[in-house]
């Protein structure tokens, strides 16, 4: 995920589609799975406070199940979809940020359990522009650095490599090297919700600019249901990114900006908001099907000696 | 009316679906059309500022409005990745009073504390992980806030009375059991080129369907870009500090957590209270606008 994320969002020759999914997909939203509860019974925290604070864990194992319940499922196999609309900003070195462009999208994610407590995660993303004030789908919008003209297409995001995900962290499939990415994950109570705050940085050494968190925030009441095993959510959050290609920034130094707000598709695609899952229906059916045979691919001999037994 | 009094309709709004889906679902009132609804409210700019102060403020003539809230600091220096920094838990504290048709001044002051990143602790100083120095972090006590006045034209800051008001950016939508404001704070010339903040409030639709509420109960997320604040010790390096935060409107002070109460109480007790002073001050060359 992470060879993704630096191919995707290289400054000089972003693709179109290389916005958002990247980031989305090292940790995206959860799924209601349609098998069968998994033998594996969602987590309890050590401890859960009545009164708000944080929540600790025994073990990282038990805190990686509050994670993944809260943002996929603990079942062996699922689905998730997460329907989010999100602002774009551009904020060049010097100048005063600006919004750019709404865009409405979806995740929608699969993946199966390899391993003790390690899923295998394959995802896609949708988004469609929309206008800053009325909200319409548009595909033009104006560059207010440059006075520029921006084509805009609708992002999809459809070459996921996959990734393994575990109490250790991230692992891409398509990773040269075994290491782990670990994220910075925090819950707390407030009075009958629970938050889940995640941050998602990326590796020292990277030569560009990414972060992503998020916030997720679920009833106390499902949260403490181990029969709920891929909890309900609202989410918000933001990412930071290079300047894409669409906004033909050339060499400006400076970054991009997404904030978003969303909520689990508990019910699936049928459980998009209408507008935008009639479009995709329209233009892209497929994309509103979970794409298992990706699930059939071989993993490198690499990935393969990683997997916990 | 209180946010744990409200809770269960905001939890209504809040649940998307569970396990217990039918059943938060029939809580929630949802039929299958509800289901998709997604939409942008085509209100008027009248009808828009006044809808989008009930979920921000409220539309009493005179009111105390308090928000509470978690936030992360991120570190954003120019071609580098981006790291957290620090944890917060704050309040902001304002108060507002109506000055003319669809025209309320507002004054308000913020009080923040520090946490540790991980265990949630609070602190007195981090690590910067850009220079790797440790740094102390004071308390945060926003006091000097000029205030400012709100109308459908937009923001009047009052540290420039006279300067016509600058347009700001709310933008509602209804959203299965909710309704939504974005908004995006427009700063004035006079404040930091790099200055951004956006943020997006939610509450139970059927409590925005009743237009006799004057105060709705809300959901807060938002972030807010600022230059590098004077205790990370960056000197002249390029880039900048990014803050997310989650929250919600609260009705009173006693709804406070207790240790950020208690806290407060303590070192800062004159910011759990209410000071309408402020509005003694009349500025006689505002912009009529």
């Amino acid at each position: 995920m992470l060879e993704t994320l630096r191919r995707l969002f290289k400054p000089a020759d972003e693709p179109l589609d290389a916005g958002r999914r990247a980031l989305l997909a090292t940790a995206p939203a959860g799924v209601f799975g349609m098998a069968a509860a998994a033998s594996l019974a969602a987590s309890a925290p050590a401890s859960a406070p009545d009164d708000d604070g944080f929540v600790h864990f025994a073990n990282p194992q038990d805190k990686f199940r509050a994670l993944f319940r809260l943002e996929r499922d603990l079942r062996d196999e699922g689905i998730t979809v997460s329907t989010y609309q999100f602002i774009t900003y551009a904020l060049p070195q010097g100048a005063r940020p600006q919004p750019i462009v709404r865009w409405e999208g979806m995740e929608f994610s699969y993946f199966r359990r390899v391993g003790a407590l390690t899923w295998r995660i394959h995802a896609h993303n949708v988004s469609y522009p929309r206008d800053l004030h009325s909200g319409k789908f548009v595909s033009q919008v104006l560059n207010p650095f440059t006075g520029d003209i921006l084509e805009l297409e609708p992002m999809k995001l459809l070459n996921d490599p996959g990734v393994l995900h575990g109490p250790q962290g991230y692992l891409p499939l398509d990773a040269k090297a075994v290491n782990w990415l670990n994220t910075y994950h925090v819950l707390r109570t407030e009075g009958a919700l629970v938050k889940s705050e995640h941050i998602r940085p990326t590796p020292d050494g990277w030569p560009t600019m990414f972060i992503e968190s998020s916030c997720s925030t679920v009833t106390r009441k499902d949260f403490m249901d181990d029969s709920v095993t891929a909890l309900p959510f609202q989410t918000s959050g933001f990412y930071v990114f290079p300047f894409p290609g669409w906004m033909r920034m050339g060499e400006r130094p400076g970054h991009m900006l997404g904030a978003w707000s969303g909520r689990r598709a508990v019910g699936g695609p049928r459980d998009l908001p209408r507008e935008f899952r009639e479009r995709v229906a329209r233009e892209n059916p497929e994309l509103l099907e979970a794409r298992w045979r990706e699930l059939d691919k071989p993993l490198s001999p690499l990935i393969k000696e990683a997997l916990p037994a | 009316m209180n946010r744990r009094d409200l809770l269960p309709s905001v939890l209504a709004g809040l649940v998307a679906g569970s396990t217990s889906m039918p059943s938060m679902a029939r809580l929630a009132g949802e039929s299958d059309a509800e289901r998709g609804v997604s939409e942008f409210l085509a209100l008027d700019p009248v009808d828009n500022f006044r809808q989008a102060m009930r979920l921000q403020r409220s539309l009493e003539d005179a009111d105390d409005i308090l928000h509470w809230y978690h936030f992360t600091m991120v570190a954003v220096p120019l071609n580098a990745t981006p790291k957290p920094v620090v944890r917060w838990e704050g309040i902001e504290f304002s108060r507002h009073q109506k000055i003319g048709e669809n025209r309320y001044r507002m004054h308000g002051h913020n009080l923040s504390f520090p946490r540790d990143l991980r265990s949630g602790e609070f602190v007195a100083e981090v690590r910067n992980p850009v220079t790797g120095k440790r740094v102390p972090v004071p308390p945060m006590a926003l006091t000097q806030d000029p205030g400012l006045v709100r109308s459908p034209a937009g923001v009047i800051t009052l540290d420039k009375p006279s300067a016509p008001p600058r347009p700001d950016y709310k933008v509602l939508r209804r959203e299965r059991g909710l309704v939504k404001v974005d908004g995006i704070r427009v700063p004035p010339d006079s404040w930091p080129v790099t200055f951004l903040e956006m943020g997006t409030e939610a509450t139970p639709a059927h409590l925005f369907d009743d237009s006799s509420k004057k105060w709705l109960p809300t959901e807060v997320s938002g972030a807010y870009v600022f230059p590098w604040p004077a205790w990370m010790q960056m000197g002249d390096a390029p880039g900048h500090m990014f803050a997310a935060w989650s929250g919600c409107k609260l009705r009173s002070t006693e709804e406070l957590p207790a240790e950020f109460h208690a806290r407060a109480q303590r070192d800062f007790p004159e910011l759990l209270r209410v000071d309408r002073r402020a509005f003694d001050r009349p500025y006689p060359d505002l912009h009529p606008g």
